[in-house]
């Protein structure tokens, strides 16, 4: 039984740059909503006042499906987010206001772990658009310590969701001293390229010190910028860095000729060269659901 | 804003800094009430330091 069906516990509008999303409707923005509640326990959670906390103790706003669709309608945005804790967690009500989101022509979007069986995950993803699957690290030891989950069911996930037509982009956070070694890194970027395709889009997120890491430091750009040049060596096509604006690793290139495609500074985004889903220099696909 | 989420970051570096701007403002604004001069910032030859030049002459 769902305690949070219809009661979401934070209700925004977003860019969807802001989820992120960098390789569906750039520049377009995400009626974003999540309740209470996850079903891992990362040490690092950035938003563990929603997702460590029972729907009871929180102040939740009256929001049925059909009311989500409604407002993304009115509020001109062209998705649905379900995101900021765990749409596993408020599966029911993702699922249903899905539905009414396909149907009123607004694409869904699931900011996950992936931490999910996989049947109602191939249900799932039949109302999905777009994911972005947080891979927080690259071994069972980092999910048992810090995450109090496991790794193989979120790759699993990650290649059930690829399967199932939805496009995947991945999130990595790297914490200073716990998941930033280089070699880890390059292990992931191997698997992603192998198993969801070189055309995934990866972003390498910077930690700041949150919840129960606060004795950490906010990792290193050069970090950052490291795993990135492992990720584009591996093979990935589309490697971002998130939570670094003004970085200039924001930006979407063409993998083929390097042409600016989409200009990205925080969440202010500009197309450039890409044209009906193509680079607009030399024709390459460009990965992405564009319109 | 952090990306995936529904709240600010603590900006403590930011918040520090408009703090001690506004310490600064403040003692600058609080020592010209007080008639004091910066240095720095003393136009030379103004009548202010003219004065001061006259008072730390010898009187004889």
């Amino acid at each position: 039984m769902t305690l949070v069906f219809g009661k979401p516990g934070a209700v925004h509008i977003d860019p969807i740059e802001k989820k992120p999303m960098f390789h569906v409707l750039p520049g377009s923005t995400a009626f974003s909503l999540a309740t209470a509640g996850c079903n891992l326990h990362c040490k690092f959670c950035q938003n563990w006042e929603l997702s460590q906390t029972n729907p009871e103790d929180l102040h939740t706003e009256d929001l049925p499906p059909e009311k989500v669709v409604a407002l993304a309608r009115q509020y001109g945005c062209r998705s649905i987010a379900y995101t900021y804790s765990e749409p596993i967690i408020f599966y029911e009500y993702t699922y249903e206001t899905s539905k009414l989101a396909r149907q009123a022509g607004i694409k869904n979007i699931l900011v996950t772990a992936g931490f999910i069986n996989q049947k109602p995950l191939r249900k799932l993803c039949s109302v999905s658009d777009g994911a972005n699957l947080d891979i927080k690290g690259f071994t069972e030891d980092y999910y048992r310590a810090i995450c109090a989950g496991r790794l193989q069911p979120v790759l699993d996930c990650g290649e059930i969701m690829r399967q199932e037509g939805v496009l995947v982009e991945v999130t990595n956070l790297i914490v200073p001293t716990l998941n930033d070694d280089q070699e880890m890194i390059k292990r992931m970027c191997g698997w992603i390229v192998e198993r969801l395709g070189p055309e995934t889009p990866l972003h390498f997120s910077r930690f700041h010190p949150q919840y129960q890491l606060k004795s950490l430091p906010p990792t290193p750009v050069e970090t950052l910028v490291q795993a990135r040049e492992v990720a584009l060596a591996e093979g990935i096509y589309y490697s971002y860095l998130g939570n670094v604006p003004g970085s200039g690793a924001e930006d979407t290139r063409c993998p083929k000729c390097g042409a600016l495609l989409i200009s990205r500074i925080g969440y202010q985004t500009r197309i450039i060269a890409l044209k009906n889903g193509a680079c607009g220099q030399c024709g390459q696909a460009i990965h992405g659901i564009w319109s | 804003m952090p990306e995936n989420s529904p709240t600010p970051l603590p900006r403590r570096r930011f918040g520090q800094g408009i703090l001690a701007a506004v310490a600064a403002l403040f003692a600058l604004t609080w020592r010209r009430f007080k008639g004091h001069r910066f240095e720095t910032c003393a136009p030379k030859n103004s009548l202010r330091e003219a004065d001061f030049y006259e008072i730390e002459r010898p009187l004889s």
